[in-house]
Order: C-alpha cells, then structure tokens, then sequence
C-alpha cells in the first residue's frame, strides 16, 4: 500500500473519531434542522433578551405611576406601545420586568429539580437492592401527592416570595428526572467501560459523578426542556391565585390576575401579559418537541 | 382481578397516610397560630382556646387525634368559618365542583378522541395539521388566560353567557366547563392521534383491511380498541389536571366549588380548611387513577393483573 492511499484510509478511518461526535453534538445537529423548533427557539430568545435588557431600554420604570396617563390603550403616539394600568405605569416595562421573575423562576426551579433529580435517580441506579427499593418507594408516595396544592402549603409554609416558590417547585418536580436517570443507570452500570473504571479502583460516588451521570445527559435535556414550560406555567397559575409572587414584585401570572380584573374596561391588561405568557410556552414546547424528536432514540 | 384490587387498594394505604402525614406535619411548622386574629386574649382565653382545640397535646396525640377524624370524614373545625366544620364546607362546595369535572371529562374525552382519531385517518393533511395546532395552542395557553378571554367575548361583548357567578343553571356552566375541556381536548386529541397511527399500522388492523372490512368497522372494532389504550391511561393524570384546573377555573368564574374555598383558605391561613381539601383531593385522584387503572385491565387483555 503507497504511503499516500494509507493517509487517505487512516484519515477516513480515524479523521472522524478524532473530531469526536459525540451524542450532544449529533443530537443538536438534528435539531437544528427541525424548522419548528428553531423558530420556537428564535422566539424565546427575542422574549429572553426583551426581558433581560429591556428594562434598561424602555424610558419607562415599570414600578413608576403616571396619574395623567391611567389605562391608556395600546398607541404608538405616546410612547406606551402596549398601553398602561390603571395606575398610569407603562405596561410593557411591567411585562419585561414580570417576565423577568417568570424566567427565572422557571429556569431556576428546574435546575433546583435537574440536580436532586440526577443525584437522586443516580444513586438509586447504581446501587441498587435496599437503597433502590426504599428511594424509589419514596418517590412512588411523593408521586401520587396533588402536586400544586403541596407547592401551596409549602409557600404557606415558607412564606410568600420568589425564593419560596423556587424551593416548593423545584422540592417536588425532581421526581420524573430521578426515575428516568435511575432507568438509564441501570441500563448503564453493567457496560463495560463502568467494569472497566471500578476494575480501575475508582470508587463508587466518582463512577457515579464521572460515568454514570454524563451518560444520562441526553433524555434529561429532552425533559428538562419540558419542565421550564411547567414551573413557568406553575409559577404563574400560584400568582394568579394571589399565592405566589407579591407586590410590588410582578410576575406574568400576577399581571394576568391584574388583568382579569380590568378586563371589561382595559381588555389590553389581560392580553399582553397573557401573550407573552402563551408565545414563551408555545416556544417552549416546540424547543422541547424538537429535542425530543432530536435526542430520543426510539423515535430516530 | 380481586386480588389485584385489594392490593392496590392496600399499597394506596402509605400513600394516603404520606399525604395526612405531610400536610399534617408541614402546617404545623407554618408560621401562625389559628386564633392569632384573636386581638387581647388573655392567657388565660388562650388557654382553654388551645385546650378545645387539643393544640396543648403533644403533637403525635394530636395527629392520631386528627387521623383517626380523617378516618371518620371529620376534618375538624373550620377556623375562618367560625360556625362550619371542613367536612361541611368540603361537601358543600364538592357536588358544584364535581358537576363542572364530570361535564369537562366527558366532554374533552369524547371530543378528543374524535379529533384525534380522525387527525391520524388523513394523517398529513390540512385537517391533520389544524388539529395539531390547535391542539398545540390549547395546551399552551394556560386556564387562567383563556378563562377572562371567553367572559370577555361570549359574557361581555356578544352578551350570550352570564360572565360569572352561579345559580345552578345550565347557562353558568357553560363557559366554565368550555374553559376546563379545552386543553383536555387538546392533550387527549393529540394522544390519540399518536396512538392510533401507531394502532392503524398494526398487523390485526392490516389484516382487518385485507380480509374486506370497510374502513369504518376497522377503525371502530379494531384499531381504536388499542389505539385508545395510551388515552385510557392518561385519563388519570387528566382527573388531577381537572381538579387542579377546577381551582383557577372556579375562581374565574366565582363558582362555589371546593377550588374557591381552598384558595380562599390557603391566603386566610385556614389551616384545617386547607389540610381537609388537600387530603381531600388526594383521596379524588387516588380514586381516579385505581378506576382508571381497572378499566385499562378491562380493555387491554394482555395486562393481566396478578
């Protein structure tokens, strides 16, 4: 064989390899061919930004009355494109500023769950036998509790805030997380890369951190993506009720209650908010559509 | 099919004890007492108040105490209502809210297995799509955004419906129950569509076709009996959905159901009110799912239950 045809083999062979494809990069690949969900993600990140910086945009302060300008209707003349409360405050300022708490909560929580998720189902996983039993037996009784209606005793419990929210939340959602990681552990934890790394005398909590975890990525992106849309819209549904985030803090769904209220004389009150809130879920749910058809095996 | 029964009646046990257990134990650590509302009792009022209410018992008498109430339906005494035991504010408020639930299940349950049925038929098609999306927007736009959009538009605008209240008439129902099926519409319509492409590409199914069944009794007699099983199973975690859509819905709608009460105790620290609709409710849902769980052994003969 000429030196040459060896290279050319030697890097058809190995050149890929080397780059390394790795699942993430594959699965991400796929995504971004899926049209919906690119769009969702486009959305999303326009809401993102408006929220993140708008607030330093707008010449509006969201917490600022104006008594000569009281529910005034969306107009472009005077500034306030999306019109204001009966208060006089611009209400755009007050969606970006309540969109605000509403992302981060959602985002927060669901690390919050991710964490004790994979930690949880991981451990489960990988030891198995009594601990196995008694862990998932636990959260087989905590699955069957009316989830939101523990949320609210445990803001009772805590008191009213965004870091309560936060801890009731993300104390309860973990649970679908921990049991599909504690599945792909047990299906992971007889490889033979895991024989090879306790052969190598590693101990049990560093296989478990090092090899068991990142292997269990995949699957819990894919839910992890559809968690955001649920502690969003959980958050919300608590400060609609008057339950979750308190003056002079806002938060969509504290917006929407305010809304619900004006609706008859300022219909745009319910509206924007609940637009924002509605375009942030749509996205959210495709994004998760996507990266379910993207990472899911069965599915490919 | 008995046994299997009992036992998960038996294994829902720990379950309902978890739910007494926690809600018992978690009000306790809230901060605020029932009768701090009560300005300048003397200790001595104090005292005999914590002594009809057993608060100076240690805590585990007094949660056998109210355990062994659960177990007799009594929830004991309202705080905020003063003269109402939760019991009686549970069964006052829980036929409303039972009436709008039932109405909503079988509403979105029939509509959404129609949907979604034929969406997987003309799988592809204009129609499939409109399904999807609508299907995609109803489960995206939350309750409580939807709910003011149809009083602002079926209560105030056209002036069809009343906008909110409740007389016990069918014109009160209307809006609630609508706002309640939609997402369950959606949700259910696009599991079935799922479900019953899977079931349409069957061998049975083919083989139903081949042999000269038309169209219609394939789908009725066999593709949906398998199809419909993934729906069955979700027709669980739908029942918490309506419970817990039922709470911003009555609300909305200023409808006298549990929802109300639970909420209106949840921000006046009634304490023993909400324990009583927590537990309560987990009970409904436990219910819903072994009812569910029973019927899917009936349909599907190859879960068999040991």
């Amino acid at each position: 064989m000429s030196d040459a045809a060896f290279e050319l083999i030697h890097e058809s062979d190995h050149g890929a390899t080397v780059a390394g494809r790795s699942k993430l990069k594959d699965g991400f690949g796929r995504m971004r061919r899926n049209k919906m969900a690119m769009v969702g993600l486009v959305v999303l990140a326009l809401i993102v930004l408006a929220c993140a910086f708008g607030p330093f945009v707008l010449p509006f302060d969201p917490n600022q009355s104006d008594f000569d300008s009281i529910s005034i209707p969306p107009a472009f003349a005077g500034g306030h494109i999306f019109g204001t409360d009966d208060l006089g405050r611009d209400l755009f300022a007050r969606v970006l500023e309540g969109g605000r708490t509403s992302l981060l909560i959602g985002v927060l929580a669901t690390i919050v769950a991710i964490v004790i998720g994979i930690s949880y189902g991981a451990v489960a996983g990988f030891f198995g036998g009594a601990v196995d039993t008694v862990m998932m037996r636990i959260v087989d009784v905590l699955y069957s509790l009316p989830f939101l209606f523990f949320v609210i005793m445990l803001t009772m419990v805590l008191g009213r805030g965004i870091e309560s929210i936060l801890i009731a939340i993300g104390a309860l959602l973990w649970l679908t997380i921990a049991v599909i990681v504690r599945g792909q552990t047990l299906s992971l934890k007889h490889k033979e890369f895991i024989e090879a790394a306790r052969a190598g005398g590693m101990k049990p909590f560093t296989i478990v951190r090092q090899h068991i975890i990142p292997n269990t990525i995949g699957p819990v992106i894919v839910y992890a993506s559809l968690l955001v849309p649920e502690v969003i819209l959980g958050e919300s549904f608590l400060s609609y009720l008057g339950l979750g985030v308190q003056e002079p803090q806002s938060s969509w769904g504290t917006l929407i209650d305010g809304g619900a209220q004006a609706m008859d004389t300022a219909p745009w009150q319910l509206i924007v908010p609940g637009l924002f809130l509605a375009a942030t879920l749509f996205s959210l749910n495709f994004i998760a559509d996507g990266l379910r058809d993207a990472f899911d095996p069965k599915d490919r | 099919m008995l046994r299997y029964l009992l036992r998960r009646l038996l294994v829902s046990i720990p379950t309902l004890f978890a739910i007494i257990a926690i809600s018992f134990f978690m009000i306790r650590v809230a901060p605020g007492g029932p009768f701090d509302a009560n300005r300048k009792a003397t200790p001595e009022v104090m005292a005999n108040l914590n002594k009809a209410y057993h608060l100076d018992e240690p805590l585990p008498e007094q949660f056998g105490r109210y355990l062994w109430g659960v177990l007799h339906l009594d929830f004991g005494p309202s705080f905020k209502y003063r003269d109402y035991t939760v019991s009686e504010l549970i069964f006052r408020g829980f036929p409303i809210s039972l009436e709008i639930g039932l109405w909503a299940m079988l509403i979105s349950s029939t509509i959404g297995i129609f949907l979604g049925t034929l969406a997987a038929l003309k799988q592809n098609s204009a129609w499939d799509y409109t399904v999807m999306t609508v299907g995609m927007t109803g489960i995206a736009i939350p309750t409580f955004v939807t709910a003011p959009i149809y009083q602002l538009i079926f209560g105030l605008a056209l002036g069809w419906l009343p906008v909110a209240g409740w007389d016990g008439g069918w014109q009160h129902k209307v809006l609630p129950v609508l706002a309640l099926s939609i997402p369950n519409i959606a949700a259910i319509s696009r599991l079935t569509r799922g479900s019953m492409i899977e079931s349409l590409r069957s061998n049975h199914v083919r083989t139903a076709r081949a042999k000269g069944l038309g169209i219609r009794r394939t789908v009725t007699r066999h593709a949906l009996l398998g199809g419909l099983l993934p729906t069955l199973a979700y027709l669980g975690p739908a029942t918490a959905g309506i419970v817990t859509g039922s709470v911003v819905i009555e609300r909305a709608f200023a409808i006298p159901g549990i929802g109300r009460y639970f909420v209106e105790a949840a921000s006046n620290r009634d304490y023993t009110l909400v324990m009583g609709t927590v537990i309560f409710y987990g009970v409904l849902i436990i219910i819903a799912n072994l009812i569910v769980d029973l019927m899917y052994s009936l349909v599907d003969p190859k879960v068999r239950y040991e």
